[in-house]
């Protein structure tokens, strides 16, 4: 039976980080994931020759020295990606689309201060305040802030304010309440479930820097892809872990895949969705008080994509992102409680230098619940009526983007799109989740250590969402393996 | 339900969740020493007490504080007073 060091369990973000780090101090590492290929989701896919991103639209904290620039720096992946900032002057332009009011979010404290000031030159002080205690949340994150120490102590959050209550605090006005908060779409969280800090380290990052990667998430998972293979990391894709042995004494054996093939090791990291751990390790691993939380922790929203092609590029989306808000609540936006005409919409451009090109996404929050009639149907073997029903939503979510977005009429010709059936079988979270776990103030995600010697945790729904979010994740549990002072210090070097 | 049923329904979760025994489990006895639960054990515990109660502990709340089934007992109390 092959013996490893550290079987890896998923092969997105987190999993190939986690694999990569441990591979970098010398240990044998395996990573099993489900799907034909690792990171299905930000790797995107091609339509008519033209390149679409699933999972990696724009990403924070990637300017030089920032946090994610660090992290890459670390894992040698910087010099396979060629980075592309977003417009400074505005990577996100938000528009209410009642008053036609537009507004482009800057990148930089600085910038983006005086700019809300101009806007809202009566809320001074709550402008001041808000973005004092994001730059705030960030400094004190060892996670953002290499010059902090890293442990798993500093994985709990002390701070316990919600946005929403942040908000009231400090402003009643609405419109800049919108605007400090509507980074809610990057999280899939409401700004009353949301803690303070988790905002702040997302929107946070965005406001440090915004970019993409020049050929989108799929350059990265290459990126990914050419170091794992250059540190001897195997990958079994189209391959589940089945079950996890686990000794009496609680201790990780080994793991069978779907396959029937075993594979001997101590240590067993978890980065798949954290509901799928139940089924794979036996009944006598963990308390009944374990399982149960597990099994009723909660996912963030799905969506609804549109992918279109543009012959040219599209002024509006070159270097930014547009977000169309209707009013309403983002309560309401997240729970899949509005109708497509009360929904949000965003909107973002990448131009594909191989067809020359430009894609457009848009995406739109939908909940999953009409979806799962069909749960039980196959990627590629779909039922009729649910062809059916997905073509139904897709042309009347396109009629809603060219009601809104008229620019894109005349140039633009949607030739795909994503339900959260969809979006369930690429990102593997059982509804569709773009983000899996909520971090919200109700709820307690699990840790990345457990009661089972040699199993761990990582993933978005450990520490905190998107890229970033899993990247963090990936080193704090590596951390908790190899030592966190020794990594950190690492890390220290790029920072 | 009566406070002593009360105490005595957390005390049956407890048993069945944790695995512990009822000698085990008096009033004074402190979470971490005395039933070896540790940080990772208070979070399931959050989950069991909101099902079996029907209230919600969020975050920004005293539940960090507790050290001994008393404070436990005591805080569920509280809590269902509030329903």
């Amino acid at each position: 039976m092959p013996y490893y060091d550290h079987v890896v369990v998923g092969g997105g973000v987190a999993g190939m980080t986690v694999a990569m780090i441990l591979a970098m101090k010398g240990s044998q590492v395996t990573i099993i994931e489900s799907f034909p290929f690792l990171s299905p989701t930000v790797r995107g896919f091609r339509r008519k020759g033209v390149l679409f991103d699933t999972g990696l639209h724009y990403v924070g904290g990637l300017g030089d020295g920032h946090p994610l620039d660090v992290y890459f720096k670390h894992l040698g992946i910087s010099d396979l990606i060629q980075k592309k900032a977003y417009n400074p002057n505005g990577f996100d332009r938000f528009i209410f689309e009642e008053t036609e009011a537009s507004y482009d979010i800057p990148c930089g404290f600085n910038k983006l201060t005086s700019r809300f000031t101009n806007w809202f030159p009566n809320e001074g002080k709550a402008i001041e305040r808000y973005f004092t205690a994001i730059q705030q949340a960030l400094d004190a994150s060892p996670f953002l802030n290499f010059s902090m120490d890293f442990d798993l102590e500093s994985a709990i959050h002390n701070d316990t304010t919600t946005l929403e209550d942040f908000l009231a605090c400090i402003t009643e006005n609405e419109e800049l309440k919108t605007l400090l908060c509507y980074q809610n779409l990057l999280y899939g969280v409401p700004p009353a479930e949301v803690l303070l800090i988790t905002h702040a380290l997302v929107a946070g990052s965005y406001y440090m820097s915004a970019h993409t990667v020049e050929g989108g998430g799929n350059a990265l998972v290459k990126a990914y892809e050419k170091r794992l293979k250059k540190l001897g990391v195997d990958c079994f894709c189209g391959n589940r872990v089945e079950s996890i042995q686990i000794s009496d004494t609680r201790e990780v054996e080994g793991v069978t895949l779907s396959t029937g093939k075993k594979l001997s090791t101590r240590s067993c990291i978890w980065t798949a969705h954290p509901h799928g751990l139940i089924k794979a390790t036996p009944d006598s691993a963990f308390r009944p008080a374990f399982k149960k939380r597990l099994a009723t922790l909660e996912d963030t929203t799905s969506a609804l994509m549109l992918f279109g092609i543009s012959e040219h590029p599209i002024s509006s989306l070159n270097g930014r992102n547009i977000f169309l808000w209707p009013g309403g609540s983002f309560d309401d936006n997240l729970n899949g409680r509005s109708d497509q005409g009360e929904s949000i919409i965003y909107l973002s451009s990448a131009y594909d230098k191989k067809s020359k090109k430009t894609a457009i996404t848009a995406i739109m929050p939908q909940p999953y619940g009409p979806y799962a009639q069909w749960k039980d149907s196959e990627r590629s073997k779909r039922p009729t009526d649910y062809i059916e029903y997905k073509k139904t939503a897709l042309e009347k979510f396109k009629q809603e983007v060219f009601r809104r977005a008229p620019e894109l009429q005349e140039s633009v010709e949607f030739v795909d799109g994503a339900t959260p059936l969809t979006l369930r079988d690429y990102c593997a979270t059982p509804t569709g989740s773009l983000y899996g776990l909520q971090h919200s103030v109700s709820q307690f995600n699990p840790a990345p250590i457990t009661k089972v010697t040699g199993l761990t945790l990582a993933g978005q729904g450990i520490v905190a969402p998107g890229i970033l979010g899993a990247i963090i994740s990936a080193y704090l549990t590596c951390g908790i393996l190899v030592g966190h002072d020794h990594l950190h210090k690492e890390l220290r070097q790029y920072a | 339900m009566t406070d002593p049923e009360v105490i005595q329904h957390v005390n049956d979760l407890l048993a069945e969740e944790f695995e512990l025994t009822f000698d085990q489990m008096r009033p004074e006895a402190l979470f971490k020493e005395d039933l070896e639960l540790d940080s990772l054990d208070a979070v399931d515990m959050v989950i069991i007490l909101e099902q079996a109660f029907k209230f919600k502990i969020k975050k920004n709340e005293a539940f960090k504080r507790i050290r001994s089934l008393n404070d436990l007992h005591k805080f569920v109390l509280e809590k269902k007073k509030e329903l």
